[in-house]
């Protein structure tokens, strides 16, 4: 069967079958509905609260913190990271530096945040900006230097001047590699800004999946975690789709 | 010229500089930015303080239950979507997309699963562990080179004999890679569940502190968390590089 082929045919039979199966055991009351309500009635309660205003103030919060943190990760990212690449020395001494701090878990260190800026939206960007950052810096600095020796040749054999070399070579040498790093960090920054969303029960998305849970609204708790996925997921589409166009533009 | 030592021997002295003047300033509240002699203390303190090994035993147990956990059915679902392509295809993207997301979110639902004990906190970390270890076994099962199920199957190898010879040395190396992955969000999954709803473990312990505004222990407590972390993923790194050195590519 043709149709049997295709990624996203099978993708929506598998969740079909899932929310199918359970459905049949809340219907059957194999489980509890105040553990696992109906995926019927998770779906229904999702389309109420998107007709609710509070619902996208919840969104647009963790999106306005979102783009904050990622303004500051991404600028300050490229910025470090080209500093890096053409300070070899610097480079050497502080990469393994980005690689620790990136492979650590810095979440953890919410708290101390929290002590420094409070329980405001300030720590959530804060926190956002800084695990978004470490990403794009490393990318920037392995793409940049990355770039083949001729082309640099072939840039100084054409009498480029700095500005053209870094313009019409470096950069479309190392766009690909470079937005490799502002997907990762955009990513990690989405992540974790709704993680202490909800872990200090403040803010957008995350919050509305702590206070659903506090007021024992199971099913209302259900479909905010639903929504969650479906942003998550739509942001990780988006920014797949971008590298896509890219990797077709750059000539890396 | 500076060397590579001497830089960053400067920025870790530049760092430590800005918060000591920043603490002995009093530009901030001193209670908020200790200084890091206040902090130090706090670490000896905790260190050799009975309550904090039974924190850190209950986390550590409840890290590596997690984690066998995720191992078990992680390969598992890796296992069945190697083998069948149009099960990969359909829940490929479904794992992927929940991969991405943060896990902690789930915590209530585990809560209400399993309740508020330590099994939720095993439960947070095996769920975060559950999605490299998959995804990696997924692709390590797919990724085994069909030449090699040739020779097997030319030198009419049994089933066992394909499954040890074969199988498990062409998929092993990025499988140790996705437990170790898994391990790295385990312990954050876990640390994470105790912070939120805990009465016990090293996370607890640390918001206990931030509950009671006892900041210089708060910093020595996330200190201490911070290096544990690291160094449990240093060492199932060079376990690993051990494990994987006798193999040639």
């Amino acid at each position: 069967m043709a149709w049997m082929r295709s990624s996203a045919v099978l993708t929506v039979l598998v969740i079909v079958i899932i929310g199918g199966l359970m459905q049949l055991a809340v219907s059957a009351a194999w489980v509890s509905e105040l553990v696992i309500p109906k995926p019927l009635a998770i779906l229904a309660a999702l389309a109420g609260m998107l007709l609710e205003r509070s619902t996208w103030d919840y969104f647009f919060i963790t999106l306005s913190s979102t783009l904050a943190a990622n303004f500051v990760a991404v600028g300050g990212g490229l910025t470090i990271g080209f500093c890096l690449h053409f300070r070899p020395t610097w480079s050497k001494a502080t990469v393994p530096m980005f690689a620790a701090a990136f492979a650590a878990p810095m979440i953890l260190l919410y708290p101390i945040f929290l002590v420094l800026f409070g329980r405001t939206q300030s720590t959530i960007i804060i926190m956002g900006a800084l695990t978004g950052l470490i990403p794009v810096v490393l990318n920037t600095v392995v793409a940049l230097d990355g770039v083949p020796r001729y082309f640099h040749a072939v840039a100084r054999s054409y009498g480029c001047t700095r500005w053209q070399h870094m313009i019409h070579v470096i950069f479309p040498a190392a766009a690909s590699g470079i937005f490799v790093g502002i997907r990762l960090g955009l990513i990690y920054s989405l992540v974790n800004i709704i993680g202490i969303e909800f872990l200090i029960n403040f803010g957008g998305l995350g919050y509305l999946v702590s206070h659903m849970y506090d007021l024992f609204e199971i099913t209302k708790m259900y479909a905010a975690i639903l929504l969650v996925i479906t942003v998550s997921a739509l942001f990780y589409s988006v920014l797949n789709w971008a590298q896509r166009r890219v990797n077709q533009v750059s000539v890396g | 010229m500076m060397g590579i030592v001497q830089i960053r021997l400067a920025i870790v002295l530049v760092m430590v500089g800005i918060w000591e003047l920043i603490a002995w300033s009093g530009w901030l509240y001193q209670e908020v930015f200790p200084s890091g002699l206040i902090v130090l203390t706090s670490v000896g303190q905790l260190v050799v303080d009975g309550a904090f090994y039974q924190h850190l035993m209950v986390t550590l147990v409840e890290i590596l239950v997690g984690l066998l956990i995720a191992i078990v059915l992680g390969v598992s679902t890796g296992l069945l979507l190697g083998v069948s392509e149009q099960l990969y295809r359909g829940m490929d993207p479904i794992l992927v997309a929940l991969a991405t997301i943060p896990k902690i979110v789930f915590f209530p639902v585990i809560m209400l699963l399993v309740g508020i004990g330590t099994e939720s906190k095993i439960a947070m970390g095996a769920l975060s562990a559950y999605f490299p270890i998959a995804l990696s076994s997924a692709a390590s099962v797919r990724s085994v080179p069909q030449v090699l199920i040739d020779v097997g199957r030319a030198l009419k190898l049994s089933r066992w004999q394909m499954a040890r010879t074969i199988y498990v040395p062409a998929v092993l190396p990025e499988l140790l890679t996705g437990v170790r992955l898994g391990l790295g969000v385990c312990v954050i999954g876990v640390l994470l569940a105790e912070i939120k709803m805990s009465n016990q473990g090293l996370g607890f312990m640390a918001i206990e502190y931030y509950n009671l505004f006892d900041i210089p222990s708060l910093y020595a407590a996330l200190l201490v968390i911070f290096l544990i972390a690291i160094a449990i993923n240093a060492v199932i790194d060079h376990l690993l590089r051990v494990a994987t050195a006798h193999r040639e590519d």
